[in-house]
């Protein structure tokens, strides 16, 4: 089955420190289109950095990273969205959920240009499909949590890429949050498009993802098919010998 | 029109600059950096006053100019390279630029009486100094600043609230913090003369920070705000300052401004 | 004589703040200096045209006074306003310092007060302001006092001071009274801050504070190294600084300052080079 999939993205040798502490180390791994992927390891591991290594966010001191087998970062980067983790921003800044997610459609609008009715037509319309129409006004500060994650959701899908890489989507949120992101993230998926995740649940895991990258220390431990990879053995590798026993 | 008029008008413009500015420094939480900035200043000023000899105003300008953005560099590369927090090396920056500009301002003092020509207004602020020709440098630095504004407006907004994203579509957020520093330098060098090196940062950040909690939600309302407070305060601090003529105007502004704020802390507590 | 006494005085201020100062840069206080440098301003002027003379301990009094308004109206701020507190703490203390200046440049002539003494502190004028009683700087004693006391403070409580600077958490969980240590640092912060305040100026005293420790953080991972570097560069900063300005000219506090300035440059530059790692200290 995976013979016929094309690489979607490509990581070679890479590495990446802050200071003096290397994060990743020499880190390489091919992943395939079309399938939901989760990225697992212990904390710290490098999971985030790995996706911020692919998005340039980090410095990379060495090594390279293909999509589509050929093109570098700055040729595709139109086709990726990206979705920082929610810490990462100050939501008490002046801005409601509309223009958080107008902030998605930057290939539309572009940065200097006005922003029109069917720009908001659309935002809404993917508001909608994280059912958060109805929040549009909204100051971003008056949302829960798990809100706050489905309207940065919405501004991935608004970036309408072919390839979404999600830094702990589901993180710190309610149930019913997490139904939906997950039931659009499925839905995406089937329509071909690639979703890289970065995942901490154990029990969810073979729920969620068809393929697996398993990390250790910001080394790629393995990676593969689910069913062949979410082994007890491979688990204790990556987290310690504790949590393997959470799998049957 | 006369003189007063003249000086309000002048002054109305620097209110504009710094309203708009000082939206972008506290949302950036950057406020504490223009500290850093208006201290930096006078040790161009003192520079530029020894190797011309004279009290060109652009000249002095074009001095505190170079070394404000010297003590930024100087900020970032230390942040860089040294395991020092930034705090500690905000202070030392600080400090020392002031050190040497006080340093230089003394050595004027003592060598020629010539210099005694309102060097001193530099550091305390007097809007009477404004001279009809210094309107045309504030109207200036208005325009760029409103220009840039304009240019630059939803790249600001998405570095401000969301680096990683920027950086993920490409945005350099490096180049958003420039254009953000230009446009305090910019303003803070238009504005030395007339509000004074130590007061003019509380310029900056007391306006906005009251436009930031009057209104939470939408960018455009919180630059009308903070443009408003800036002139009310601006031009009330002038008027007192003429009445007690003694007095440095820059000193009034802030006192006005936090009086202004404390208002609306204490409405915003009620809420 | 006079140089003497100027740089006794002067170089106990800088043990002190030095010393102070050490715990405030490994503990991201620094700034707390320059806070309250700038807005114990209106303190000291009410003291001065209140008393219409000098006065350390009237002064001291209220400029504590005032010290301690700043910090309540601060935190009472912070706990209203969520997230901006950079802002907050910008914007209070300069409406104490711009309230300070008002009172001095209207009031000030009567009480011997300008704008000058609040920008370079009174250096130069030590020895000429000699007490009634002995033939000796009206500072001196004081500043004798102070720094003898604040050595002795960090010398025999350096290890909770230390075991504090690296995790609050920690120290509580063992035992420390973290809210006494923290009480007892702040309010020796505070009175030397005041104190120098008068010889220096109120922008360069946080340079007293932050750069000899600086400096020595830059060459040395050991607290008690970076305590006893500290002291040695800010003594050597106030006499090369001193002398730098009698040759010179120019203000001697700025001068001071600009000898710390070039200390830490050096040891930036060490530091990057690697030159002192070698060492070892």
């Amino acid at each position: 089955m995976l013979s016929k999939n094309k690489i979607v993205l490509q990581a070679k040798n890479l590495q990446v420190c802050y200071g003096n502490h290397q994060v990743l180390k020499d880190f390489s791994c091919d992943l395939p289109e079309g399938f939901m992927i989760g990225i697992i390891g212990a904390n710290g591991s490098g999971k985030s950095t790995f996706l911020k290594a692919i998005m340039r966010i980090v410095p990379v001191d060495s090594g390279e990273v293909l999509f589509w087998e050929k093109y570098n970062l700055q040729e595709v980067r139109h086709q990726i969205a990206y979705l920082p983790q929610r810490n990462s921003v100050d939501w008490d800044f002046p801005a409601t959920v509309l223009d958080v997610v107008l902030m998605g459609l930057y290939k539309e609008t572009g940065l200097f240009g006005k922003i029109r009715p069917k720009h908001k037509e659309k935002a809404l319309f993917y508001l909608e499909k994280v059912k958060m129409q109805d929040f549009a006004q909204k100051h971003i500060a008056e949302l829960s949590g798990g809100q706050q994650q489905r309207v940065f959701l919405a501004r991935a899908f608004a970036q309408e890429a072919q390839l979404y890489l999600l830094d702990e989507p589901l993180a710190g949120i309610d149930a019913v949050t997490e139904e939906i992101i997950v039931e659009n993230l499925q839905k995406l998926n089937s329509e071909g498009k690639t979703i890289v995740m970065v995942h901490h649940q154990i029990d969810t895991i073979s729920e969620y993802f068809q393929y697996l990258l398993m990390i250790r220390q910001g080394e790629v431990i393995t990676s593969g098919e689910t069913k062949e990879v979410l082994t007890n053995e491979n688990l204790q590798q990556i987290y310690g010998i504790k949590q393997a026993f959470v799998i049957q | 029109m006369t003189n007063f008029e003249y000086v309000l008008l002048g002054a109305s413009f620097i209110a504009i600059s710094a309203g708009i500015v000082g939206v972008w420094l506290v949302l950036r939480k950057e406020a504490l950096r223009s500290d850093v900035v208006t201290h930096s200043v006078l040790p161009g000023i003192g520079i530029a006053f020894l190797l011309f000899q004279e009290k060109k105003l652009w000249l002095l300008l074009l001095g505190a100019f170079v070394t404000s953005l010297l003590s930024l560099v100087s900020l970032d590369t230390l942040s860089k390279h040294t395991r020092l927090k930034k705090d500690t090396l905000m202070a030392l920056v600080l400090s020392f630029f002031f050190a040497c500009g006080l340093w230089l301002l003394v050595k004027i003092q003592e060598s020629k009486n010539a210099a005694k020509t309102g060097l001193g207004n530099f550091i305390f602020g007097k809007m009477a100094s404004i001279l009809p020709e210094d309107i045309l440098f504030a109207l200036i630095v208005l325009f760029l600043v409103v220009t840039i504004n304009f240019l630059t407006y939803r790249w600001l907004f998405f570095t401000s609230f969301d680096r990683t994203f920027s950086e993920s579509i490409g945005v350099k957020t490096s180049l958003a913090s420039f254009i953000v520093t230009f446009m305090s330098i910019l303003t803070i060098v238009v504005g030395i003369q007339a509000v004074g090196v130590v007061m003019l940062s509380a310029l900056l950040i007391i306006p906005s920070t009251i436009a930031i909690i009057i209104e939470k939600k939408n960018l455009s309302r919180i630059f009308v705000w903070s443009i408003g407070i800036n002139i009310l305060v601006i031009v009330i601090g002038t008027i007192l300052s003429y009445s007690f003529p003694k007095t440095p105007t820059g000193a009034w502004i802030v006192v006005i401004c936090f009086l202004i704020a404390l208002v609306f802390f204490l409405k915003n507590n009620k809420k | 004589m006079q140089d003497i006494w100027i740089l006794v005085v002067v170089s106990l201020f800088a043990l002190s703040s030095s010393a102070l100062g050490s715990f405030l840069v490994v503990r991201q206080m620094v700034m707390l200096t320059d806070t309250l440098s700038h807005s114990i301003l209106p303190g000291i002027a009410i003291a001065y045209i209140v008393q219409g003379e000098k006065n350390n301990l009237f002064i001291l009094i209220f400029a504590l006074l005032c010290g301690l308004l700043i910090v309540s109206i601060i935190n009472w701020l912070n706990s209203r306003i969520r997230n901006r507190n950079d802002a907050v703490l910008g914007s209070v203390y300069t409406f104490f310092f711009a309230v300070g200046i008002i009172l001095v440049t209207l009031f000030g002539e009567q009480a011997d007060l300008d704008t000058d003494c609040v920008l370079f502190g009174e250096m130069l004028y030590i020895p000429f302001d000699t007490l009634d009683w002995a033939e000796m700087p009206r500072n001196f004693p004081l500043a004798l006092v102070v720094g003898i006391g604040v050595l002795f403070f960090v010398w025999k409580s350096f290890r909770p001071l230390s075991i504090i600077s690296f995790d609050e958490t920690f120290a509580q969980s063992i035992g420390v009274n973290v809210t006494f240590w923290n009480y007892a640092l702040t309010s020796l912060v505070t009175i030397v801050t005041i104190l120098s305040f008068e010889i220096v100026g109120s922008v360069m005293v946080v340079a007293m504070f932050a750069f000899p420790p600086a400096i020595a953080f830059l060459l040395t991972k050991r607290l008690q190294i970076m305590l006893i570097i500290s002291l040695i560069v800010s003594i050597f900063s106030v006499v090369i600084g001193y002398y730098f300005s009698v040759w010179q000219g120019g203000s001697s506090a700025a001068s001071i300052v600009i000898v710390q300035g070039i200390f830490f440059m050096l040891s930036v530059i060490f530091n990057k080079v690697g030159f002192i790692n070698k060492i070892k200290i």
